[in-house]
C-alpha cells in the first residue's frame, strides 16, 4: 500500500460517470433440465421451477410478470394454469408466444426444446396431451435421494406414455392422499411435487411393479414407444421440426401403389378398413392410434418419413406377428347374485364406508355405470352412506379448525400481541384463514376476549 | 480527465458555467467534480484486489472474503463506492455479455436502526432490489418476512455477483453490541459461506468492534483502512496540495481563487479529509455565488467552516482510531514473544500477557472479591476494650 502511494501523487478531476450494465434479465437464467435428451423438462415444469426460484408461487409468475406481455393476456390466470395451461408444452401459437416472452425474461435460448414442438414436430397437440401432469413416485424418491432437482419431464405428459421408462411402474396422475389431480401451474408456493391442494409430498419408493402377461405386453409396447421418441427427436434436433404431412404422403404413395393394399393392411392389423383409409389419407389421426399402427407394422414413424416401408411388404402378405398392445375388452357376463351380496358386504363394512368408485373397482369395474344399472337401490344406499361419512368428516375437521383458531388466537393475545388475522396466515399456512369458518371462530374468539375485529 | 502533479496545471471548469444559473454552478462543483486522489485509488485497488485478485472471472475470484473498509466519516467512502462499482463493471462487462442474468454487485445502503435492533428484513429485499428482483414492488407479490431471507439467498445464488457492497455498515455495531454483533457478523458469514458472495463492509470507525469480534471473524476477513490524509507525512501534504489545487481550478467564478495558499486553514478544517474539504469549498462557493463575489475568499471560507469543537471532535476521534487501526514499530517481535520464541521463560510468556490483561472496572457498589485490610486504628481501638472486657 505504502510502495503504491509512493508511486501513485497525480490528483485527476473527471465528471462522474453512470456505468450502464448491459441488458439483465428480469428473471433469473435458469438452466432448463436435460434439454436434448429424452427426459427434457416440459415448458410448464421450467416455469414452475422459475416461480419457485424467485420465491413466488408460479401463478404470480405469470400473473405478474409472464401474462402482460403476452401478445394476448389471458384474463383468468388461475383457470388457466389448473388445466389449459397443459397445452404450453404442445407445439402451437399459444406455446410459442410463451417461448419467447419466457426467452427475453431469462435469456435462455432454444426452449422450444421444453415443448413437444422438437419430438413430435408438427403433430397436433390436442391429440398428444394429457389433461393434468402425472408422475413416477418412484422417479421422485429417487431423484430427492439423490439431491437432484425435481422437474416433471416432457416425456410424462404425454397420453400415450402411462408405464415409467425407468421404473416400469404406472405413472399417477392423482395426489395418493387426497386423491385430485395437480394443477399444471403450481397456485402456491408447495415445493416440487408436493400435491398442490393438499401439499402431501408425492414420491413413493415403495410402488409396486406390474406382473402378468398383459403387463408384459403394455411394457414391450411402451419401451417401444421411448424408443420411437427418442428417435423422433434425435432426428428432429438434427433435420429440424418434423412435418407429419411427409409420413402420410409416403404412406399413401406407397399404398397406392400395390392393390388393394389399404385392405389387407387394415385386416392385417386388425382396424376397420375405412377407418385406416380415412385417417391415412385424410390425415387426421390420434398419436395413440398412430403408434399402434406403426407398432403393429414393426415400422417407425421416422423410418415411414424416409420412404423405408419394406417391412409393410411382409405384414401386407403375411399378417402382423405382433399383436394389439392394448388388452381386449372383456365382455363380462354380471354375475347379480354375487354381486348383490358384495353390495350388501359392502353397505355392512365397519370402519370407514366405501365409495360407490371404490366398490366398483373392487369388482374390477372403471366406472360405477354397469352397477347402477343393474343394483339401482343398493348404489344409491352406499352413496348414501358414504356422503354421510364425508359430511361428519367435514364437521370433525371444521370442529378442529375453529378449535385451533382459537387457541392460536388466545396465544397471540397471550403475548400481548393483538391477534390480526394476517398473524394467523403466518401460523396456519396453505389459506387456511380464507375459509369461512376460521374466520367465523376468529372473530368470536375476539369477541370472548372483549376485543373488537 | 486532468491529472494534477507538481507540475502540470489541472484542468479548470468549462468557462461557459460563468454565464450559467449559481444554481448550475454550484450543481457542477458538487456533483460533476470527481477528485480521483491517491489515497482513494489506492483503497480501491486494494479492494478489488481483494475479491476478484487476478481478472474478474468466476474461477479466480476468492469467494467468501469479509472486507471491512474503514475511514472517518467524510473521507469520500460514497465517492469510493461509485468508483467501485464503476470498476466492477468494466471489469465484469465481458461476462455479463456471456451471461444475461449475472449482475456484477449488489449495492445497498443500510438504514440506522429504529429500535435496538438491526432491520434484517429490510437488508435482504433491499438487496433483492439492488439485484433487480421483479417482485418487490408488487404490493400482490410480496414475499413475507419470514422467507425473504431464502428469497436472498436464492438471488444470490441465481445472479452470482462479485460481493454485496454495503455502505453505512456501521449501522451493525450501532444496532449491536457483545454477543449480538458477533451473531450480526456471524449472520453474514453464513451468507459467504452459502453463496460464495463477499460482502464489503464500508462505514465509519464506528465499525471498529468488527474487527476483533472473535479470532475466526478476525482471521477470515480483510481490513482495508481508508484513511485521511496526515500532514505530519511530507508526501500527503503534497498530495493535499494537489487536491486543493485541482478543486480551486474546478470552483466556477470569475477569479481563480489562491486557495493553495490557505491549504493550513483548509487542512486544519478538514482534519485531511477530502469530503469534508469538498464540503467546505462547496458552502464558501454558495456564500460567493450569493454575494455576487469575483472569487471565493478568505472571508467566505472562514464564514463556511466547520465550527472548532466539531472539528476538535471529528480529529480526536480519526487519532483516536487511526492509533488503534494502525500497527505500531515491534510487532512482529511481540508476537514472537507471545508465542514463546523470544524473551526468557518464553514457555510462560502468554500468561504472563493473560495476566497483564487488564481488568474490567467493577460495576459501581460492587465489592472486589478479596480480604478487606484490618485498619491499624480499628485494631487499636479495639484491642484496649478486649483487654478491659
Amino acid at each position: 500500500m505504502t510502495q503504491m502511494l509512493a508511486a501513485r501523487t497525480a490528483v485527476a478531476v473527471r465528471r462522474p460517470e453512470k456505468m450502464a450494465f448491459p441488458p439483465r434479465t428480469l428473471l433469473y437464467h435458469l438452466a432448463p433440465q436435460a434439454p436434448e435428451a429424452i427426459w427434457c423438462e416440459s415448458l410448464t415444469s421450467y416455469i414452475n421451477r422459475l416461480g419457485r426460484a424467485h420465491h413466488v408461487s408460479p401463478r404470480t409468475l405469470v400473473a405478474e410478470v409472464i401474462n402482460p406481455l403476452l401478445p394476448s393476456p389471458n384474463p383468468f390466470v388461475a383457470a388457466f394454469g389448473a388445466q389449459a395451461a397443459m397445452g404450453l408444452n404442445g407445439n402451437g401459437e399459444q406455446s410459442k408466444g410463451w417461448q419467447t416472452v419466457l426467452e427475453r425474461l431469462t435469456g435462455q435460448v432454444h426452449l422450444h426444446r421444453l415443448t413437444f414442438e422438437t419430438v413430435l414436430g408438427d403433430f397436433p397437440s390436442m391429440r398428444i396431451l394429457r389433461k393434468t401432469p402425472a408422475w413416477c413416485p418412484m422417479c421422485l424418491a429417487e431423484w430427492k435421494c439423490a439431491g437432484q432437482t425435481l422437474y416433471q419431464p416432457l416425456i410424462w405428459m404425454l397420453q400415450v406414455v402411462t408405464i415409467c421408462p425407468t421404473h416400469q411402474t404406472p405413472l399417477v396422475d392423482r395426489c395418493p392422499a387426497c386423491h385430485r389431480y395437480q394443477k399444471v401451474l403450481a397456485t402456491n408456493k408447495t415445493p416440487p411435487f408436493e400435491c398442490t391442494s393438499c401439499s402431501v409430498w408425492l414420491g413413493d419408493e415403495s410402488s409396486p411393479r406390474r406382473t402378468g402377461k398383459e403387463t408384459t405386453q403394455q411394457l414391450a409396447w411402451q419401451a417401444w414407444i421411448c424408443s420411437i421418441l427418442e428417435e423422433l427427436q434425435t432426428a428432429s434436433l438434427m433435420e429440424g421440426s418434423l412435418s407429419w404431412q411427409v409420413f402420410f404422403t409416403q404412406l399413401v404413395h406407397y399404398l397406392r401403389e400395390r392393390k388393394g393394399a389399404f385392405r389387407k393392411l387394415a385386416l392385417a392389423i386388425g382396424a376397420e378398413p375405412t377407418n385406416f383409409h380415412g385417417w391415412v389419407t385424410n390425415q387426421d389421426v390420434a398419436l395413440s392410434t398412430l403408434l399402434t399402427f406403426c407398432y403393429r407394422c414393426e415400422v417407425t414413424p421416422w423410418q415411414v418419413m424416409q420412404g423405408q416401408l419394406e417391412p409393410l411388404e411382409r405384414i401386407i402378405q403375411g399378417g402382423a406377428s405382433r399383436s394389439s398392445p392394448f388388452p381386449p375388452r372383456p365382455n363380462r357376463r354380471v354375475d347379480r347374485d354375487a354381486y348383490a351380496s358384495y353390495l350388501d358386504a359392502a353397505l355392512n363394512r365397519e370402519g370407514v364406508p366405501p365409495s360407490l368408485r371404490d366398490v366398483a373397482r373392487e369388482l374390477g369395474y372403471g366406472s360405477t355405470s354397469q352397477l347402477t344399472y343393474h343394483f339401482p337401490e343398493k348404489c344409491a344406499l352406499i352413496a348414501q352412506r358414504y356422503a354421510e361419512y364425508r359430511d361428519q368428516r367435514k364437521q370433525q375437521r371444521l370442529l378442529k379448525v375453529r378449535e385451533d383458531v382459537r387457541q392460536a388466537v388466545f396465544s397471540l393475545h397471550a403475548q400481548g400481541e393483538y391477534p390480526l388475522i394476517y398473524k394467523l396466515s403466518d401460523v396456519f399456512p396453505n389459506g387456511l384463514m380464507r375459509q369461512r369458518e376460521a374466520r367465523n371462530a376468529w372473530r368470536e374468539a375476539l369477541q370472548e376476549l372483549g376485543r373488537e375485529p | 480527465m486532468s491529472q494534477t502533479s507538481s507540475s502540470e496545471e489541472p484542468e479548470s471548469f468549462p468557462q461557459e458555467l460563468l454565464t450559467s444559473s449559481l444554481s448550475a454552478r454550484q450543481a457542477y462543483f458538487e456533483q460533476q467534480c470527481l477528485i480521483e486522489h491517491p489515497r482513494l485509488l489506492d483503497t480501491l485497488d486494494a479492494i478489488v484486489q481483494v475479491i476478484c485478485p487476478v481478472d474478474a472471472s468466476e474461477s479466480s475470484r476468492r469467494p467468501g472474503t469479509m472486507v471491512l473498509v474503514i475511514g472517518p466519516s467524510r473521507v469520500g467512502k460514497t465517492t469510493l463506492i461509485r468508483l467501485l462499482e464503476e470498476r466492477l463493471t468494466r471489469l465484469t462487462l465481458e461476462r455479463m455479455q456471456a451471461d444475461p442474468g449475472f449482475i456484477p454487485f449488489a449495492s445497498v445502503t443500510t438504514i440506522g436502526p429504529e429500535g435496538s435492533r438491526f432491520d434484517w428484513p429490510g437488508y435482504y429485499r433491499a438487496v433483492l432490489r439492488s439485484l433487480r428482483d421483479p417482485f418487490m414492488d408488487i404490493p400482490r407479490a410480496r414475499i413475507p418476512n419470514r422467507e425473504v431471507r431464502e428469497a436472498m439467498e436464492a438471488a444470490l445464488l441465481y445472479r452470482r455477483p462479485l460481493t454485496v457492497i454495503v455502505d453505512e455498515a456501521h449501522h451493525l455495531a450501532v444496532a449491536a453490541s457483545g454477543s449480538r454483533l458477533q451473531n450480526q457478523l456471524n449472520h453474514l458469514k453464513y451468507f459467504e459461506n452459502l453463496t460464495g458472495v463477499s460482502h464489503i463492509l464500508v462505514g465509519t470507525y464506528e465499525m471498529r468492534p468488527f474487527r476483533r469480534i472473535n479470532a475466526q471473524l478476525a482471521c477470515r476477513s480483510v481490513d482495508i483502512h481508508f484513511s485521511r490524509y496526515d500532514a505530519t507525512n511530507t508526501e500527503d501534504v503534497q498530495v493535499f496540495r494537489s487536491i486543493v489545487w485541482a478543486l480551486q481550478r474546478q470552483l466556477p467564478v470569475l477569479e481563480e481563487p489562491p486557495l493553495v495558499e490557505q491549504w493550513e486553514f483548509l487542512y486544519a478544517r478538514s482534519i485531511g479529509c477530502i469530503g469534508l474539504l469538498k464540503l467546505h469549498l462547496n458552502r464558501a462557493l454558495t456564500l460567493a455565488l450569493e454575494e455576487d463575489a469575483r472569487t471565493v475568499t478568505l472571508t467566505h471560507l472562514r464564514k463556511a467552516a466547520m465550527p472548532e469543537s466539531r472539528v476538535k471532535a471529528a480529529l480526536q476521534n480519526a487519532l483516536e482510531s487511526e492509533a488503534e487501526l494502525t500497527e505500531s514499530d515491534g510487532a512482529d517481535e511481540r508476537l514472537l514473544t507471545l508465542l514463546g520464541l523470544r524473551g526468557p521463560g518464553s514457555k510462560k510468556a502468554p500468561e504472563a500477557a493473560a495476566e497483564q490483561k487488564p481488568r474490567r472496572a467493577p460495576r459501581p457498589g460492587k465489592r472486589t472479591p478479596q480480604r478487606d485490610a484490618i485498619d491499624e486504628a480499628t485494631q487499636e481501638e479495639t484491642a484496649p476494650e478486649e483487654a478491659a472486657g
